[in-house]
């Protein structure tokens, strides 16, 4: 008997808009002991919705449930509440919320939110205390954790409680939803790992809801992919990954940057379906490259090969002759990568730059917070420079204060020879002709209040000089530039009318339509659907060709730097620790810093399943006090005792191009860079 | 989302409450225009606090309409003529009829001439009650004062205070009454006469005692005068009824509807007003503290706080006290306290919208500051800035009403705060006069309620989430 | 308490001692500023120069040195006022007075036991005040947080709306219009309630007997306090405890399977308790005013029927001030108490200062 067996599950909510049929027949089972469930879906596939609805958490005036979800072999669906809270709620199942940042009371000491579910089973309080404070320990924090409130919690340590929280009852099973987001990528490693040994120590069973198959890959057994409220796909990790049969879910690996790997991402078109009017018959069709009319009715749960079960009409014995042969790819293969970029006259060079803020830090005090401390690089024409690093490391900072958004504390900022970092306001408007922002946000971004025209004309209207004819024309012909046409007819749209890479594209014709020669692209696609995003990345590298920009590229994505910068440089705390060719730093990385960065990136590798990953421990300090010496040292698996500390490191080129500012290199001395590759892999 | 007015208001209409709150704010809007196209500007000083004005009406006499409801009290009639009914040589004739029906005879009853002129010699008048039955009554006869040494004609007489005689209690209409009556039947009392003598006009002696005598009665104004062209301006007969008008009198005769109408505009102007200035004032401060920054913030934030953090009313009895009790005066007051809610919201809007990744690409395509502000910050702030106006004027309105009702009023403009507490003041309350009590707050609440239901129509456009539906 | 309360709640203070001070120095310049300071102290000068020229007439009988001591009896009488320098430099003397409740001497008014000194005329009527005030503000609070949290269980129903409507209509109501009415439908009409006073006449003997006659003449005040504010303040408790309850930790709460009534009142009620003590602290200003106004109708004999009595006829300056200064001295202890009971509520201001 299967530990959770979920039949034909149905889910519908109310909303002003409609009901939403959030979960649409689904139907899994999950073994006892240590069986890692993993359901990957992207925004609005109804992912959450399942886990929430596995748990009857939605009342039952505003859900309505249908199917069958057994327990142990109980069944969830019909029980009473009380019933429900006392034996299935966290004694069965418990859960880890998405955001751990929200999923505490704040008004209560996070010890007291742990034991509270203990004290109801009558464990006395001195007694649930101590249970909790091991518990804690168990998930590496200290046991004083008990006593702090939330909001005194790093996020990285309340996603640590919360998992304490979902072990308190030890139950057999436990809902994990993007357990992992909002946090940096070497924290989400540390995380990983501890479910990792829960999963091997407890023989804890888990339903790990996520929407990044690389993520996934790294702890599940087996995998379901969820797309528009129904399981398109479902078998073990290792097929999944290596034989993916459902056209969705090979759009969907394919869409996923390799770190080590030179085969581009590919993308899917379109938006995922509304699910308050979904399509007739196959959810995916619309967006689906073997499409055929039998799509237009639903299809059914096939089998084609023993154990994975594929939604979709092509498996059908009658439809069998279109099945593209062989499978198609699950990538598209790179293009002849251009050499290193000559050195001509840069159009961007930063040196020793400085931006320090003034934080209130008590009453009367306040310290400087240094968001970025001498910070030195350049940037070619044609050239594009991945500035990565964790939250806090400056990389936005360094984007905002080379377009002069911020005024620097001190250091030059050089844009083709004109050092505009002491430049006042008011002379900065030809600067800001030339060079152009494309945000993180697009629904931040761009004004509600105005139309798609008005905010692409905005820029000409600020630079003058065009009569109204000419402005509609350049408008027109930005936004077809960027793909959304027919143009008339997206102009005159607003903001809330647009999907999200739609907007996104809307603020890349707005930057586009000055022709600007340096572009700082922040984090323009980590808030689009994975599957989408490379077809904005490749949509800048088409326009980078056509028009010789540059593009300073802020990320916190190492793969996708592999695959669209030319260089990469890492920050951490205010500082560059590596700079390098993207390809030389992924695949030759010599700073400690640098080399646990690409240690933490999940990949989608089944192999990487069982493996616990070297990760550095702790959270990047706060950047109001960074540690003296090499900021990096507290944290540095390989520090040296009585330098690292105290003397701060220089960037130092190691290689052509190849600059690294760490002590264990000190400039062409491979004999140490040799004791450091030892150090590091055991 | 487009965001200008026609979108607004068609949004408002879209709302129950919004529909009913324009509906509402359009009729008080309509008469307050009426109001202040045909009343006097200095309605105030020369009508609404001049007694001599009231004197022909009847003292705290609940609104006529209560006639359909309980007993059936006189209603108080004004009888007027400017016009002599018919000339036969030098004498002048003016004729005023009225229908004398029910039990109860009028209160009270008084006769006024004036704006008289003449030449030469001074007019006489004599006032003569014709009665149904045919009897005429003769109950009173003057002469107008002669000229003043020294005064050229023609001379003018009364002009601004009219010749007035109180019937009910003037002995020579006692005398003649009472003559009238024993000719008619013996055996009239006359200490009844006397005591009753509105009744006695309009009745006869029956057993010992007065009824009343139903039918058409005329009153004469007979005027000899010396020179043709000699004239009497108006001639009036007030027959004092225990009803009065629309909405009653208060305790010194006062036509209720009237201040109540005058007061309509005041309120308006008030709750507009002070909402518009306040509304200006909390955003202008509040975008220089958010843009400016530095010691400007600083001073403004800590202004804001004191305000803020004040009792607001005893500090608005206190400032209208020592400044004075003129309506600016007191609007500027009201608008010195109401700034620093709608301050601090903008200020804080405008940090938040500073570094909001909109402002931030506007400033990166080379946006000026001004066409940041307007594109780009005031837009987002701009419906919760029109709903605090809104939002504002009903608490403007109440803050006048209280400092009216604590004797802080401009006691040249009669509002409704003021009318209410002279009612309180004079006791209305303890005697019952509910016609002078509710009314006015009733409006003060109609008012308000104009206001709140127009910004509870605003809420789904200024909060998104309502807009969603949720 | 530990140590981390405390620094808020000084900042606080200190916050609210600056807001007296400077409605004490804006009380001084509008008096200064408008003449009125002058004024009032130039007639209590000439009513101690009558006083003096009376007993003076028996013992000097030259006409000119009687003149000559009382212009020098005068020119020291302007001195110790300080009506021989400019209004501005007298604005810290004043504002140390009446910090100190030296407050002078009240015009017509007197205590119960015959006092003209404005501080016991004030004082004895501060209780009454702060008795209406308290007790209406807790049964208002009481009323909103119960109805408040079982509303938010009943959003959309006919009765939200039914009360989302009174609350707005709330807004429009004068508070002592509402008093108004209320005695002439209560009191006089259906004679159920005394219509004003504090106590009967004759007052009841004993102390129970009074303390029953003191409750039974509060009860309409109260309730007009109440049904002024008992609206907004549902209808705010319910959008609240609404918001919170859509909170990501209600939902862990619920799928921890903690029962129902531990999930409303740990979970959502706790949370809420420092926004529900933010909204009284917004009130409060409002019901102060508020009880101006209906101590003045219900002839409670408290700091604001006083005012009212300090208006009316001849008006009373020196009262004024006092009792303006008084009313904010209130306010600000009041806001001082429910800013304690506020850091006390939410740990995460003891970091950050203020709510």
């Amino acid at each position: 008997m299967p530990l959770l067996e979920v039949q034909d599950l149905i889910l519908h909510y109310a909303t002003p808009k409609g009901p939403v049929r959030a979960v649409d027949g689904v139907s899994f089972a999950l073994e006892a002991g240590g069986e890692v469930l993993g359901l990957i879906g992207e925004s609005g596939s109804g992912k959450t919705s399942l886990g929430v609805a596995l748990m009857r958490l939605l009342p039952k005036n505003v859900a309505r449930y249908q199917g069958s979800v057994r327990f142990q072999g109980r069944e969830v669906m019909t029980l009473p509440e009380a019933e429900l809270r006392r034996s299935v709620r966290w004694k069965g199942v418990s859960m880890v919320f998405q955001g751990a940042m929200n999923a505490f009371n704040p008004v209560l000491r996070v010890g007291e939110q742990v034991a509270e579910r203990m004290l109801l089973e009558g464990v006395p309080k001195p007694q649930a205390k101590k249970e909790v404070e091991r518990l804690l320990e168990r998930v590496g924090l200290p046991a004083e954790v008990y006593g702090r409130y939330p909001h005194e919690l790093s996020g990285g340590m309340k996603q640590r409680v919360v998992i304490a929280m979902a072990l308190a009852l030890k139950p057999p099973l436990v809902i994990l939803d993007e357990p992992t987001s909002a946090l940096d990528v070497i924290v989400q490693a540390q995380i990983v790992n501890l479910l990792k040994e829960l999963k091997r120590d407890l023989g804890l069973s888990m339903l790990f809801i996520t929407h990044d198959p690389a993520l996934a890959a790294g702890l599940c057994d087996r995998v379901a992919v969820v797309y528009g409220g129904q399981i398109r796909e479902q078998g073990s990790l290792e097929a999944l990954l290596t034989r993916p049969l459902d056209p969705y879910t090979q759009g969907l690996l394919a869409s996923i940057p390799r770190l080590h790997s030179d085969l581009l991402p590919g993308f899917l078109r379109g938006a995922p379906p509304d699910l308050i009017h979904p399509p007739e018959g196959c959810r995916f069709q619309e967006r689906c490259p073997y499409a055929f009319d039998a799509c237009k009715r639903p299809p059914p749960l096939l089998e084609p090969t023993p154990g994975q079960q594929v939604r979709c009409w092509l498996y059908h014995p009658d439809h069998r002759a279109r099945l593209p042969q062989p499978a198609p790819p699950a990538g598209t293969p790179a293009p002849v990568r251009p050499g290193p970029l000559p050195s001509a006259q840069p159009i961007l060079s930063v040196r020793d730059l400085k931006v320090h803020f003034r934080a209130r830090s008590g009453f009367f005090s306040s310290t400087a917070v240094k968001a970025l401390d001498g910070v030195s690089l350049e940037l070619a024409r044609g050239e594009t420079l991945a500035v990565v690093g964790e939250s806090g490391s400056g990389k936005t900072t360094l984007g905002r204060a080379t377009l002069r958004l911020l005024r620097p504390t001190s250091g030059q900022i050089l844009f083709d020879g004109q050092d505009i970092a002491r430049l006042p306001e008011k002379g900065l408007k030809a600067f800001r002709r030339r060079a152009q922002a494309i945000f993180q946000d697009p629904y931040a971004a761009l004004s509600p209040y105005m139309s798609v025209r008005q905010i692409v004309e905005e820029p000409l209207l600020v630079h003058g000089g065009l009569g109204p004819h000419e402005r509609e024309a350049k408008v027109l012909e930005a936004l077809a530039q960027v793909r959304l046409s027919p143009a008339a007819e997206f102009a005159v749209k607003f903001p809330h009318q647009l999907s999200g890479g739609q907007r996104q594209r809307v603020g890349i014709a707005r930057t586009l339509v000055l022709s600007p020669e340096y572009v700082v692209a922040d984090e323009p696609v980590s808030m689009i659907d994975a599957s989408s995003r490379a077809e904005i990345l490749y949509l800048l590298k088409e326009i980078q060709r056509a028009r010789g920009l540059s593009f300073l590229y802020i990320t916190h994505d190492l793969a996708s730097s592999r695959h669209f910068a030319d260089r990469i440089a890492v920050l951490y705390l205010g500082r560059v620790v590596e700079v390098a060719p993207a390809v030389e730093l992924i695949d030759r990385p010599h700073h400690p810093y640098t080399k646990a960065l690409l240690e933490a990136v999940p990949e989608p590798d089944p192999k990487n399943r069982l493996e616990r990953r070297a990760v550095v421990q702790g959270e990047p300090p706060n950047p109001a006090r960074v540690p003296p010496g090499c900021a990096f040292h507290p944290r540095c698996p390989v520090a040296i005792r009585g330098e690292c500390e105290r003397v701060e490191p220089e960037l130092l080129e190691v290689a052509p191009g190849h600059w690294v500012a760490c002590h264990l290199f000190p400039a062409p001395a491979a004999d140490n860079a040799r004791q450091a590759e030892q150090g590091v892999k055991p | 989302m487009r965001l200008d007015l026609r979108t607004v208001l068609r949004e408002l209409w879209a709302t129950g409450a919004g529909r009913a709150g324009l509906l509402l704010f359009g009729l008080l809007a309509l008469a307050a225009l009426w109001v202040v196209l045909t009343f006097p500007r200095d309605f105030g000083p020369r009508r609404w606090s001049n007694p001599a004005l009231w004197g022909d009406y009847p003292k705290a006499a609940p609104p006529a309409w209560t006639n359909l409801l309980g007993p059936r009290r006189p209603e108080h009639r004004i009888l007027e003529t400017r016009a002599p009914a018919r000339e036969d040589g030098k004498l002048k004739v003016y004729e005023l009829a009225f229908d004398f029906q029910g039990r109860q005879p009028p209160t009270f009853l008084s006769f006024s001439l004036a704006d008289v002129t003449y030449r030469s010699g001074p007019p006489t008048v004599e006032a003569v009650l014709i009665r149904p039955d045919g009897g005429e009554v003769p109950l009173f006869r003057t002469v107008i004062s002669g000229p003043f040494p020294g005064e050229a004609p023609p001379y003018r007489r009364h002009q601004d205070e009219p010749l007035r005689v109180a019937l009910d209690s003037d002995p020579n209409a006692v005398e003649a009454t009472y003559g009238y009556l024993l000719e008619q039947e013996p055996g009239v009392d006359y200490d009844a006469v006397q005591r009753q003598l509105p009744l006695a006009l309009f009745g006869r002696w029956v057993d010992g005692g007065l009824v009343p005598l139903e039918g058409r009665y005329r009153l004469e104004a007979r005027v000899r005068v010396e020179d043709p062209g000699d004239r009497v301006g108006r001639v009036r007969f007030v027959a004092g009824g225990a009803v009065y008008g629309a909405m009653g009198t208060d305790a010194q005769g006062r036509d209720l509807a009237q201040g109540l109408l005058f007061g309509l505009p005041i309120a308006l102007l008030i709750g507009l007003a002070v909402a518009t200035l306040s509304t200006l004032l909390g955003t202008a401060l509040g975008l220089v503290s958010g843009y400016a920054g530095g010691r400007t913030d600083l001073l403004i934030q800590r202004a804001a706080d004191v305000v803020n953090n004040v009792p607001v009313l005893p500090l608005l009895i206190f400032m209208v006290f020592v400044l004075g009790a003129r309506l600016w005066l007191i609007l500027l007051v009201l608008v010195l306290f109401s700034w620093p809610g709608l301050t601090i919201l903008v200020r804080s809007m405008v940090l938040s919208l500073r570094t909001s990744p909109e402002v931030e690409a506007a400033r990166a395509l080379g946006a000026s500051r001004g066409r940041i502000i307007v594109h780009h910050v005031f837009p987002h702030i701009a419906p919760f800035i029109f709903a605090t106006l809104i939002f504002s004027a009903p608490s403007a309105i109440l803050a006048e009403a209280g400092l009216s009702f604590l004797g802080l009023g401009d006691p040249t403009l009669p509002t409704w705060g003021q009318i209410l507490e002279q009612g309180f003041r004079t006791g209305a309350v303890y005697l019952g006069y509910w016609w002078w009590i509710l009314p006015p707050g009733l409006l003060i609440v109609l008012t308000a309620i104009a206001f709140m239901l127009i910004s509870l129509g605003l809420e789904p456009i200024v909060n998104p989430r309502l807009r969603r539906g949720q | 308490m530990d140590l981390s309360l405390l620094r808020p709640l000084l900042f606080r203070a200190l916050t609210l001692f600056g807001v007296l001070i400077t409605v004490l120095v804006l009380l001084a310049v509008s008096l200064g500023a408008t003449g009125f300071s002058d004024k009032i102290l130039q007639a209590t000068v000439g009513e101690e120069l009558r006083a003096l020229r009376t007993s003076l007439t028996q013992t000097i009988r030259d006409p000119d040195q009687l003149e000559a001591a009382l212009e020098a009896r005068r020119q020291e009488l302007l001195a110790s006022y300080g009506l021989d320098q400019p209004w501005y430099a007298r604005i810290p003397g004043m504002v140390w007075r009446v910090l100190t409740l030296d407050l002078g001497e009240a015009r017509n008014l007197r205590s119960y036991d015959g006092s003209s000194r404005i501080a016991d005329i004030v004082l004895e009527r501060l209780p009454n005040t702060v008795l209406l005030l308290t007790t209406a503000t807790v049964i208002t609070a009481v009323i909103g947080i119960l109805a408040g949290v079982w509303m938010s269980t009943r959003v959309g129903s006919r009765l939200d709306r039914f009360v989302a409507y009174l609350a707005a209509v709330s807004y429009a109501v004068p508070t002592w219009w509402l008093g108004i009415l209320l005695v002439l439908v209560l009191a006089f009409e259906l004679e159920l309630l005394p219509p004003g006073g504090m106590y009967s006449a004759p007052p009841p003997e004993g102390a129970f007997a009074r303390f029953l006659d003191l409750l039974w003449h509060s009860v309409l005040p109260v309730l007009t306090l109440v049904l002024a504010s008992v609206g907004p303040s549902i209808y705010s408790i319910r959008t609240l405890t609404l918001n919170i309850a859509q909170e990501d930790h209600v939902a862990v709460a619920r799928a921890k399977g903690m029962p129902e009534p531990v999930v409303r009142n740990r979970h959502i009620l706790r949370v809420a308790a420092p926004p529900i003590v933010t909204g009284l602290i917004l009130g409060l200003a409002g019901s102060l005013g508020g009880s101006i106004l209906v101590e003045t109708i219900f002839d409670w004999r408290g700091m604001g029927r006083l005012y009212y009595d300090a208006i009316a006829g001849t008006p009373d300056e020196g009262l004024i001030v006092a009792l303006t200064f008084m009313f904010t001295l209130l306010y600000v202890i009041a806001r001082l108490v429910l800013e304690v009971l506020y850091v006390w509520l939410d740990p995460r201001v003891r970091y950050e200062g203020g709510p």
